[in-house]
């Protein structure tokens, strides 16, 4: 594969669309649109977090970034070659560039096979494969030569996913997704898995997308972070500006959500949280979809759909036709 | 202070083929006071879930109480027959478990189904059951009840499976509800809207709580006590302010230390290994493999640590932890 000049994005998605019909029954017909308009980028050599609530559209897209499910519209331009005019060989090479890590690694991993099988496939398929080479990966992981004759079975769950992550790196990629990497941990072994990922990061100069529900994983790791509501992105951001400051209810109302870990810090205030429940995704609120679980609604907020606008910072973008203010220094 | 319930050196486990116990939880013993909302903290696999299930008297075979003794209201629960049990559950012990599906039917009208919840242990001619059905799911948040109990629990969605769920353990206005990770199924804004639901339902109602969780966010928010397992034992007990202010096991510590702070980009700390596999627990203390004490006391890895009580009604399970806490022995307990 050619390359096209290193880009400074290594994933670049724009107005994406991805819909899907479903029959029901005597009703005909009904359309669901998964993701409606999403437009980011993850840069090189950054972690970008993809934050929301199930039903959000995080999983759609995944996997239309991997060819599982085809955009309606809009494009996808990983690593400068644009997914819809790539042709099967080059898309073959590309997806070694960009690999996943998944949530479970007890389901993502062949029970059947040893550590060394399960890295090796993906350097066999990629015609690389050097016994010394796995010897390599698992130690760049943390596992080690003596994991090699075991199978997943005889792994704790934080050594399965540091397996998952082996195999993930085996093809030598630039770009790791990674689909809710550390939610399926104890977590006394959480933290362990995300300084490996923070020293693989620095070692092999990786980008991220790091798509996972905990906001205090996200916060933790993710340079940027996009909070995503129904199928759309509502607010783009440097990590600590939208925390510190989040412009639309719903970031708000994710940040006030996560129970605090400390008594002294009791949530008594219940007013910021939603009501509610998510709307059903086929058949969405008009304007902005989140209008129906919003404390700050008005009128115009179902009849105009908000756009993404600048808040004042750099690079910090909402979509809402009443951004909240950024509070002044020493509030929170 | 007369406890609501009193654990008393409870063990649970199973026996193999061979004749072997594998030993599930080990020792514990826990108090729960009228009223007090108590937290069981402890990660996968470290005997929370089954100590309240043998409370329940609810264990799964081929699980089974090897010793100990449960007391409800001074009452023997251990060796009791089912139909005491039976009486007690959903009247006096009110449940919540993770899965609103292993409570609900799926083929029964939600309505019907916490209407006979009140009927086993109420006698309510029909009118006045529908009336206290619709109250009861009003209470949990259920926008019009009347008509939403007609409903069969796949037409609901988690969150509000998990509020009919509350409605059924409230429904006999129970002494002591037991929640076994109510929430963690569900996306962070619908479980902060069901814990306040649980919360409020309980403090209405005065009941006692055994909150069963790994997630310190609710335990902070939530606990009047705690108390920490590990590896089958409670290895630390205190008040929320005792255990978040001024933690003294290792572990308790290790758990907080890990939390993810605001920095971005700092270094995590993690505990180092993982925590043992029932069938593979270690000699003497469960966290010696981990922990930071255990390399400098030999006794770590050949005696198993008793809960130790301290001043202020705290117990810790670690004699170096003890020995260099700034807190007294409390030598009267």
């Amino acid at each position: 594969m050619t390359t096209i000049d290193e880009p400074e994005d290594v994933i670049r998605v724009d107005r994406l669309e991805v819909s899907f019909t479903s029959r029901r029954g005597l009703l005909g017909t009904r359309r669901l649109r998964a993701l409606d308009g999403v437009s980011f980028a993850v840069r090189r050599g950054e972690t970008f977090g993809l934050v929301g609530e199930s039903g959000g559209g995080k999983s759609t897209l995944v996997r239309t970034l991997f060819g599982i499910n085809t955009p309606s519209a809009g494009s996808i331009r990983i690593l400068g070659h644009d997914l819809a005019t790539l042709r099967p060989q080059s898309r073959r090479a590309l997806r070694n560039r960009v690999q996943l890590v998944f949530q479970d690694p007890y389901s993502s991993l062949d029970p059947r096979m040893t550590a060394h099988d399960i890295v090796a496939e993906p350097l066999r398929i990629a015609g690389g494969y050097r016994r010394e080479r796995v010897v390599e990966l698992l130690d760049q992981v943390g596992l080690g030569r003596d994991a090699l004759a075991r199978k997943p079975a005889e792994f704790s769950g934080g050594q399965r996913q540091r397996l998952g992550i082996a195999r993930a790196l085996a093809p030598g990629p630039e770009v790791l997704v990674l689909d809710e990497p550390v939610s399926a941990l104890d977590a006394s072994v959480q933290a362990q898995v995300i300084n490996l990922l923070q020293d693989l990061q620095e070692q092999l100069g990786l980008s991220y997308l790091f798509i996972a529900h905990d906001l205090s994983v996200v916060r933790h790791l993710s340079d940027r972070i996009a909070v995503m509501h129904l199928g759309k992105l509502v607010e783009i951001g440097a990590t600590e500006d939208v925390f510190t400051g989040p412009a639309h209810p719903y970031t708000r109302a994710l940040i006030a959500s996560a129970p605090v870990p400390d008594p002294h810090r009791r949530r008594r205030d219940t007013s910021t949280l939603v009501r509610g429940e998510l709307p059903d995704a086929a058949n969405p609120p008009s304007g902005c979809t989140f209008r129906t679980r919003c404390p700050l609604a008005t009128a115009d907020c179902a009849t105009r759909v908000p756009e993404l606008e600048p808040q004042g910072r750099t690079d910090h973008v909402a979509a809402c036709l009443h951004p909240l203010a950024r509070p002044s220094k020493g509030n929170r | 202070m007369s406890a609501l319930l009193e654990i008393t050196d409870l063990t649970v486990g199973y026996e193999t083929a061979a004749g072997e116990r594998v030993v599930l939880v080990d020792s514990v013993s826990l108090r729960l006071a009228e009223g007090e909302v108590l937290c069981l903290v402890g990660e996968s696999g470290s005997g929370k879930s089954v100590t309240m299930l043998a409370v329940l008297g609810l264990l799964p075979a081929p699980l089974e109480i090897f010793s100990g003794s449960v007391r409800f209201r001074g009452a023997e629960l251990v060796g009791a027959d089912d139909e005491t049990l039976r009486k007690l559950r959903g009247a006096e012990l009110g449940m919540v478990f993770q899965d609103p599906m292993t409570t609900l039917n799926p083929v029964r009208r939600v309505g019907v189904q916490i209407g006979r919840a009140l009927a086993v242990h109420q006698r309510l001619d029909a009118r006045a059951r529908t009336r206290r059905v619709v109250e009861l799911l009003a209470a949990v948040g259920i926008p019009q009840p009347a008509e939403r109990a007609r409903a069969y629990p796949h037409q609901w969605s988690g969150g509000m499976r998990q509020r009919a769920v509350i409605a059924m353990a409230m429904a006999n206005d129970p002494a002591v509800l037991i929640a076994d990770e109510p929430t963690t199924a569900l996306d962070v804004t619908i479980q902060a809207q069901l814990m306040e639901v649980l919360a409020q339902a309980r403090a209405r109602s005065g009941a006692a709580m055994v909150l069963i969780t790994h997630d310190l966010g609710l335990v902070a928010q939530y606990a009047d006590r705690v108390a920490i397992m590990y590896a089958g034992r409670v290895v630390e007990t205190g008040t929320v302010w005792q255990i978040f202010d001024d933690a003294t096991h290792p572990y308790t510590r290790g758990l907080q230390r890990s939390l993810l702070g605001q920095s971005g980009g700092a270094r995590a700390y993690a505990i180092p290994g993982s925590p043992p596999s029932p069938t593979r627990r270690p000699p003497g203390c469960g966290f010696a493999p981990r922990c930071e004490f255990a390399g400098k006391n030999d006794e770590c890895s050949t005696t198993t640590p008793v809960l130790v009580p301290l001043a202020g009604g705290r117990a810790v399970a670690c004699p170096p932890a003890i020995e260099s806490a700034p807190i007294e022995q409390d030598l009267s307990a």
